[in-house]
């Protein structure tokens, strides 16, 4: 330490030197400070700041004596803040000079203030205003607001959270506000010169943070329909595919699991279906942590497809076979690494992403480190899932009574041909099937994260494990082992701020598929013989090896993949409000899929051998993205502009191997132990590129408006048609901002907000290299061999050069209210999207080469609605909190027009003006007391009832005039949580009003279990008034029409209580006992119950005898330290 | 860490500028796909160049299971007229080919339609490949061949299709755009531009089977297919002398071309009276190494196991006794049991004999010096140089093979074309459709066919044309479906 008798005479104020040096600490002070004591004397804090600082202390010993210990706690403070605090209320103010530091005494009056030191700063400033803004843990925060409400004028803060304005008048009022943060007001105190304040993160609904496309906004201010569910909310949910947990949560979006299989691929639909094209599958974009997951769908000869009905088979492209259709790309995320999952449905929140927003954009956070003490949470769970719901299936006595009832209505004598399950097997077993079949499948998970760091560097990690059974508990599990992390930096001068997260994760499905338990007969002999294997005897003996149901368990699908997901934010500031950011994401889907056909399986009669399908899909995505933002003032408003551009490569790789001729099963695992084996391959990329711009300006939070632009180009379309520019206006009007409006407004309404959109995204499907001209060997399996010994080249596809983007028009509009100081909101929204110029397989006659080209075909597809959001504190005390929510959408479709439709794919299927998920079906009239056969409207009148499939339906001589649309009229969520002291009881209900297929429609007395109820009150002789047909084996056209009239379809809407969960957490100081911070112990249940008059297992999953969605119920211990 | 602010403008400029170094159109620009190449690489070498007409013979010989060129023309226009009929419980498609009760919508005559249509899209996309091409390797005698052989095939698939159809859309590009919509061509304008064709190959195609290469077996057309079909196609223009000539053409080449004495041996890959047979593959062949017609029409076992597609008696009654063609073409089954039948056995590789990549004793016969004799016979029957005398005595070469009789040269003209029709009858029995298309072009049709009991009652005479395919017209409004259906 150095000491001089010599006093610099400063006459600088300290607070003004303090502002000079905020001016200037880019390039003076880059230094932070962390010390914590009690009473600590003042030279031993200098000594400490030097160590940490390298700067040295220049002042007069005498000084001090005036000067009090301190007590302070401070990590990470920046250099001139810890000063602050420390010489808080101290006769003495500090000054920089280079590197050493000042202390002198505070003169008793403020002198005149001369110019600056740093004149290039402020040339000839008026006398000036500081403060700094941070969040509660003293995180600076950069781009807030300030604006001082009698001048209605305003300011951002700048990269370290800090501002200068010019010295407002006394007892002024400065507004601070932040997105995600709740506003604070303050009235300046005479004389005041600087202001520390702390925002807090806001929880109301209204302000509380919400990812948006390339940022955060808030609903308050938010110009697009965007819905946001939060982490915690999935991770209640007991289930391993975190898209699940969003059925019913978002208004208008549609979430259907294609199956009961954990894995399966989920279909998820927003706002209605766009295309007429049934092999365009309606996934939106997902993008996880900004970088895009793009599956390119590879279609290959011998492989899993995709489809409009089917989804995409995500991650299993390759690969003859799998039970289950696919798997699900997101189920490879673990869904408590999650933090957020927005969902952006009209133009403005998704014409940023251009050509491909067309179907909407779902962005994925994932948790983020988080500075502070190391914390390690654990979270274990066990559940166990079973059905839900059983069917009332006939018992053996009824079976044999409807059998033997067929055969005589038939005019037929029992016989071992026409009933060989009653002539065979004995007629007194009973098996229930659904029982035997569908068991309680056990899971278990456990999660840990480590999270810690100081404000300059933080970190999180996480682990997880999940396995899970299917309910074919006989054999199968899914399997995930995830390992997430996230690193973040932030310089010393707060400029730098580097982001880098990265998801891992290997999954591992092993399915099988269960015959449907609920046509198998019931007396049918055990799955099983006495010695363990496959009981073929039983069914041999019977004749009916060709019916063998069971074969199935012993040929599993196996799936095993590796997910790689990182991405890295580097953001700098340029300048105050200027910041200049570059991310760069990868993902990777490596992935191998098998088929096996084992022998095993197969009836031992026959000395079969064993084959084998192996497939493999490697998926890559990078995508680069600059981008530049500047936020300034004008005037009153802030204008926030953002430039920036997307480099985005995609490739999907895809082979399949099917080999044959295995003699043994041990063997099968590799092609090399076949007799023979033929392959095929296909790779699949695509380029995107685009230049994006947004620009919004928000007038004192009362006036928005919002201008999005993109012009992109992609590599699926041919050269000169590469580029496309889409684009929204928008704006949101925040009338409760209004001071006539507050005047008009009662009380209790708090908030009242409008804002509306407009624009036009598009869709780049179609497949990649559609324009090219391309020539390939046929595939090898009968196709065409060499001509010659001359291996021959025929051209794949008809060359379309000319196709477009294909357009989405989108209109928004939102209606925001809050009530009771915004404890109550409700946003009702209207929408309609068009979609024209659609890009699809259009169908063409052979003679242009091919049945069909890629192109743009004319039709307009329309989806219109409503959707109503609601959420309501309606307790909010210190030991007990309620909170509501509701959510509904509901879909109109409609096919537009279509220019010259009778000359159209479409006109058999499809008609202008209606849905076109609708379908067209027969009038049933009942069971016709004559012959108890089933009868329906002739709706011609030309004395028949006729299915003619070449002709619109309804038309002519077809008697399918009525239609059912049958995608749900509407649909929504409840949610209600309730906090009281400890405990947490979390409860959401989903609802669907829609129309359903029966579970059953086929015919009634032949060899296949039937629903009990079509035994009650079926037709027996004639005369009867039944409600059920006759029993018979002999199918006439009426059985078959069944299934295509409105008699087969039913209310199949519902209520469900999809999730209910109880936690409850442990007292502190019991915790603290066994060295633990927190201990809380739950139960969450999935599928609780379902109310609905809909006669099958689950209204969802209407087809019978498949798979349904289990019930789980599922117990959890969390702990952190 | 700080970057110091002059860094920064030259940092961003020269980030600019970067990028548009990198023009936007590279950046989305892909490689080429990785299994299949660009029409402008299969047309840069001849290798390549000749891949892409072999992609159009295998087409032709194997497609993907029966189609116009290697079985269904034989097998359905078979049952059309009064060859054929379809033995047990088939669907309903199949089922309404013997009492021609086509429905517009049937499934077979669809497979018919594309599978031609078909080869000419891969022909058409090969004579613009060459054309567009602009490669040095891609030598020019390759370019004319290949050239050459596209249009020969072009022309052959377009004869089927009028023969089929009627007037039907004449596609000579690729080019969707243009072929998208389009009306059909007059029949007669079809003719013109496969005579075009026919012309070009015959000018350009080699006069021996040079191009096949070593054996030199008769797989790859030349100069006397081209030959032959268009003695063909001017026969059914009834340009009798052009007929005769081209048919004279062939026939007086018999250095290459002769009768084999045995009719058994007339199917086998050596045959002496081949002029050009369709090579089927051996694996990855549904047939392996039989061909696809044999494979569909021969019973398993031969003779006890179920033939679908038999012989009718009105055509077996034809036969002359002691006409060695009904021995050596013809076979029979028990059919398990159920009663005897006949079926064509003029191939004899069949479900019980095929064999996994074994070589073949048999190619598929497209073009046979039989028919040639026939064409040219039919012409001087009818006017051509030689007149009836001539007629006579190419009957009786065909009549001699056969153990027969040689016609008397005393027959009247009436009766000359009587026996030309005869003689047709039973040499070209189930054979490419001959029955089916003499019936047509002569106008017998109506006569012969109404008659048959089998037939009763008889739907109608626009039964003569098949239907064009439903799903064609719904996707080009400008196509009106054939009178009738």
């Amino acid at each position: 330490m150095h000491f001089t008798k010599t006093l610099l005479v400063m006459k600088l104020t300290s607070i003004l030197m303090l502002g000079v040096c905020l001016q200037v600490s880019a390039r003076v002070h880059s230094q932070t400070v962390s010390f914590s004591g009690k009473n600590v004397s003042l030279e031993k804090v200098f000594t400490a700041v030097e160590k940490q600082t390298g700067y040295v202390f220049f002042f007069d010993e005498a000084i001090l004596k005036d000067a009090r210990p301190v007590t302070i706690q401070a990590e990470n403070y920046p250099l001139q803040l810890f000063l602050s605090c420390v010489l808080n209320g101290q006769p003495l103010k500090f000054s920089f000079q280079n590197k050493t530091i000042v202390i002198s005494r505070k003169e008793p009056v403020a002198a005149p203030i001369p110019p600056a030191p740093d004149t290039a700063v402020h040339p000839s400033s008026p006398p000036m205003f500081y403060g700094w803004v941070m969040d509660m843990s003293g995180q600076a925060l950069s781009g807030a607001s300030v604006t001082i409400k009698s001048l209605g004028k305003s300011t951002l803060t700048n990269g370290q959270g800090l501002f200068s304005i010019p010295r407002p008048a006394a007892k002024s009022k400065l507004i601070i506000s932040f997105v995600g943060y709740t506003t604070k007001e303050v009235t300046l105190t005479e004389g005041q010169q600087e202001l520390f304040i702390q925002l807090a993160v806001a929880v109301n609904a209204l302000d509380a943070e919400v990812v948006q496309a390339y940022g955060k906004t808030s609903q308050r201010l938010a110009v697009g329909n965007i819905v946001q569910v939060s982490g915690e909310e999935i991770q209640k949910q007991p289930v391993m595919n975190p898209l699940l947990a969003l059925n019913g949560r978002v208004p208008g979006m549609l979430v259907t699991p294609t199956s009961g299989y954990i894995s399966a691929p989920v279909k998820v639909e927003i706002r209605g279906r766009n295309t007429l094209d049934a092999n365009q599958i309606s996934d939106p974009l997902y993008v996880i942590d900004g970088v895009p997951l793009t599956i390119l769908d590879l279609n290959m000869s011998y492989s899993l497809s995709s489809s409009y009905a089917k989804g995409s088979a995500g991650f299993v492209q390759g690969g003859l076979f799998s039970y289950t259709g696919g798997q699900s790309p997101l189920f490879s995320l673990n869904p408590a690494d999650i933090e957020s999952i927005s969902v952006l449905k009209d133009a403005a929140a998704t014409a940023i992403y251009g050509s491909r927003g067309a179907n909407g954009v779902i962005l994925i956070t994932t948790k983020k480190a988080k500075p502070g003490k190391t914390q390690l949470d654990i979270q274990v769970n066990q559940s166990i899932s079973n059905v839900a719901r059983h069917w009332d299936m006939l018992n053996t006595q009824q079976y044999v009574q409807m059998r033997r009832e067929a055969l005589k209505n038939d005019g037929l004598a029992l016989t071992a041909a026409n009933a060989p399950e009653l002539v065979n097997w004995d007629t007194t077993r009973y098996t229930d099937w659904q029982k035997k079949i569908w068991g309680v499948a056990k899971s278990t998970g456990a999660n840990m994260s480590l999270s810690g760091g100081d404000r300059n560097n933080s970190f999180t990690i996480g682990v997880g494990y999940a396995r899970s059974q299917d309910i074919t508990t006989l054999a199968g599990s899914n399997q995930r082992i995830s390992l997430s992390s996230g690193l973040s930096h932030l310089s010393p001068d707060q400029k730098l701020k580097v982001d880098l997260r990265a998801e891992y994760a290997y999954t591992y499905v092993n399915a099988i598929s269960m015959p449907g338990p609920t046509t198998l007969a019931p007396n049918a002999p055990p799955i099983f013989d006495t010695r363990g294997n496959l009981n073929w005897p039983d069914w041999n003996k019977a004749g009916l090896s060709d019916k063998f149901p069971f074969a199935t368990i012993l040929t599993p699908s196996i799936s095993g993949n590796n997910f790689i997901n990182g991405s890295l934010q580097i953001n700098y500031a340029l300048a105050k409000g200027l910041n200049l950011g570059i991310l760069g994401g990868y993902n990777n889907a490596f992935s191998t899929s098998a088929w096996y056909n084992t022998i095993a399986s197969q009836n031992p009669i026959l000395k079969a051998m064993a084959s084998a399908a192996y497939g493999t899909t490697v998926l890559n995505n990078w995508n680069v993205e600059p981008q530049l933002n500047y936020a300034f003032y004008i005037g009153p408003g802030q204008l926030n502009c953002l430039v920036g551009g997307t480099w985005q490569g995609t490739t999907t790789r895809g082979m399949t191997t099917l080999a044959y001729g295995f003699t043994n099963d041990a063997l099968i695992q590799t092609p090399s132990n076949a007799l023979g084996s033929v392959s095929s391959g296909n790779l699949s990329q695509k380029k995107y590129a685009s230049i994006h711009g947004r620009i919004n300006y928000n007038w004192l939070n009362k006036y928005i408006l919002e201008l999005s632009g993109n012009r992109d180009g992609s590599s699926y379309f041919g050269p000169g048609r590469q580029f496309g520019n889409f684009w929204s206006a928008g704006g949101a009007w925040i009338a409760s901002e209004e001071d006539w409006m507050k005047r008009v407004l009662p009380s209790w309404w708090s908030f009242l907000k409008l804002n509306a959109s407009y624009g036009v995204t598009g869709h780049d499907g179609g497949g990649a290299y559609q324009y090219l001209s391309q020539w390939s060997t046929p595939a090898a399996y009968m196709g065409s061999p060499p001509y010659n010994n001359v291996v021959p080249l025929t051209p794949t596809h008809a060359v379309n050069q000319d196709y477009q983007w294909q357009e989405n028009r989108k209109i928004n509009a939102d209606l925001t209210l809050g009530f009771l100081k915004d404890r109550i909101n409700l946003t009702v929204t209207w929408y309609r999207d068009r979609c024209n110029n659609q890009l699809t397989s259009i169908p063409t006659p052979v003679f242009t080469g091919f049945a069909s080209v890629t192109g743009n075909s004319p039709a307009n597809v329309q989806n219109t609605g409503w959707e109503a959001l609601v959420n309501a504190k309606v307790i909010s005390s210190a030991s007990i909190s309620w909170t509501l929510g509701f959510n509904i959408g509901i879909n109109r479709n409609k096919l537009l027009s279509y220019p010259d439709f009778q000359y159209s794919p479409y006109y058999l299927t499809m008609k202008i003006g209606q849905p076109l998920n609708n379908v067209y079906l027969f009038h049933y009239l009942g069971i016709n007391p004559q012959n108890g056969q089933r009868s329906f409207t002739d709706y011609n009148h030309d004395g028949v009832v006729t299915n003619n499939p070449n002709i619109p339906p309804g038309t002519v001589n077809d008697d399918h005039y009525i239609a059912i649309d049958v995608t749900p009229r509407y649909s929504g969520g409840i949610r209600s949580m309730l906090t009281y002291k400890r405990c947490m009881l979390t409860m959401f209900f989903n609802f669907k009003k829609q129309m359903g297929m029966l579970p059953y429609t086929d015919m009634v007395g032949v060899m296949s279990n039937v629903p009990a109820d079509l035994f009650k009150d079926h037709w027996q002789k004639p005369g009867d008034q039944v409600k059920n047909p006759r029993f018979s084996t002999q199918g006439s056209n009426s059985d078959g029409y069944f299934g295509q009239s409105d008699g087969a379809y039913t209310d199949a809407s519902y209520l469900r209580l999809s999730t209910l969960a109880f936690s409850y957490s442990i007292p502190e100081n019991i915790c603290k006992k066994a060295h633990m911070q927190g201990l809380s112990l739950s139960i969450n249940m999935q599928n609780v119950f379902t109310i609905t008059s809909y006669k099958g297992v689950d209204p969802e999953i209407t087809s019978f005898g498949t798979l349904p969605q289990p019930r789980v119920i599922e117990g959890r211990i969390a702990f952190n330290f | 860490m700080s970057i110091h602010p002059k860094l920064i403008i030259p940092a961003v400029v020269s980030i600019v500028i970067g990028a548009c170094q990198l023009s936007c159109r590279k950046m989305v620009s892909v490689p080429e796909p990785v299994n299949s190449i660009t029409t402008s690489e299969v047309f840069s070498s001849d290798d390549q160049a000749s891949s892409a007409m072999a992609g159009i013979y295998t087409q032709l010989a194997n497609g993907s299971g029966l189609s116009f060129s290697n079985g269904y023309t034989t097998i359905l226009t078979g049952m059309s007229s009064d060859e054929l009929f379809y033995y047990g419980a088939g669907d309903i498609n199949i089922l309404a080919f013997a009492p021609n009760q086509l429905l517009y919508s049937n499934t077979y005559t669809n497979t018919l339609w594309s599978s031609a249509y078909q080869v000419i899209y891969s022909a058409n996309s090969v004579i613009e490949g060459i054309a567009a091409s602009t490669a040095i390797k891609l030598t020019d005698s390759v370019r004319k061949e290949l050239t050459a052989e596209a249009k020969f095939a072009r022309a052959f698939a377009y004869f089927y299709l009028t023969n089929l159809f009627g007037d039907v859309p004449l596609a000579l590009t690729v080019d969707f755009n243009k072929t998208r919509y389009m009306a059909r061509t007059p029949s007669a304008q079809v003719y013109k531009q496969i005579i075009e064709d026919l012309k070009e190959a015959q000018s350009v195609l080699p006069p021996d089977y040079s191009v096949a290469g070593p054996p030199y077996e008769r797989i790859i057309p030349n100069r006397w297919a081209a030959t032959a079909l268009l003695a063909r196609v001017y026969l059914y223009m009834k340009d009798y002398t052009d007929a005769a000539g081209q048919a004279s053409a062939v026939i007086n080449n018999t250095s290459l071309y002769t009768l084999e004495p045995d009719p058994a041996n007339t199917f086998l890959i050596n045959s002496r009276e081949a002029i050009w047979q369709l090579k089927q593959g051996t694996i990855n062949n549904p047939s392996w190494n039989a061909t696809l017609e044999g494979y569909a029409l021969i019973a398993f076992p031969v003779s006890t196991g179920v033939a679908r597609y038999c012989l009718t008696p009105s055509l077996l009654n034809a036969f002359e006794p002691g006409d060695l063609r009904r021995s050596a073409w013809v076979a029979s089954t028990n059919n398990g049991g159920s009663g005897t039948t006949y079926y064509p056995y003029k191939y004899k590789l069949g479900p019980g004999d095929a064999a996994y990549g074994a070589p073949s004793s048999e190619y598929y016969m497209v073009f046979r010096l039989a028919e040639v004799y026939l064409i040219r016979a039919e012409a001087e029957a009818n006017g051509a140089t030689g007149g009836s005398a001539a007629a006579i005595a190419d009957l009786n070469i065909l009549r001699s093979r056969a153990g027969l009789a040689g016609l008397s040269s005393s027959l009247t003209d009436a009766q000359v074309t009587a026996a030309v029709a005869h003689e047709r009858q039973v040499e070209l029995f189930a054979e490419w459709g001959h029955r089916w298309m003499d019936l047509r072009r002569t106008g017998q049709a109506h006569d012969i066919l109404s008659a048959l009991t089998e037939k009763q009652p008889w739907a109608g005479d626009y039964q003569l044309q098949y239907p064009i395919p439903p799903a064609e017209i719904r996707t080009d409004h400008f196509l009106v479906q054939n009178p009738g259906y």
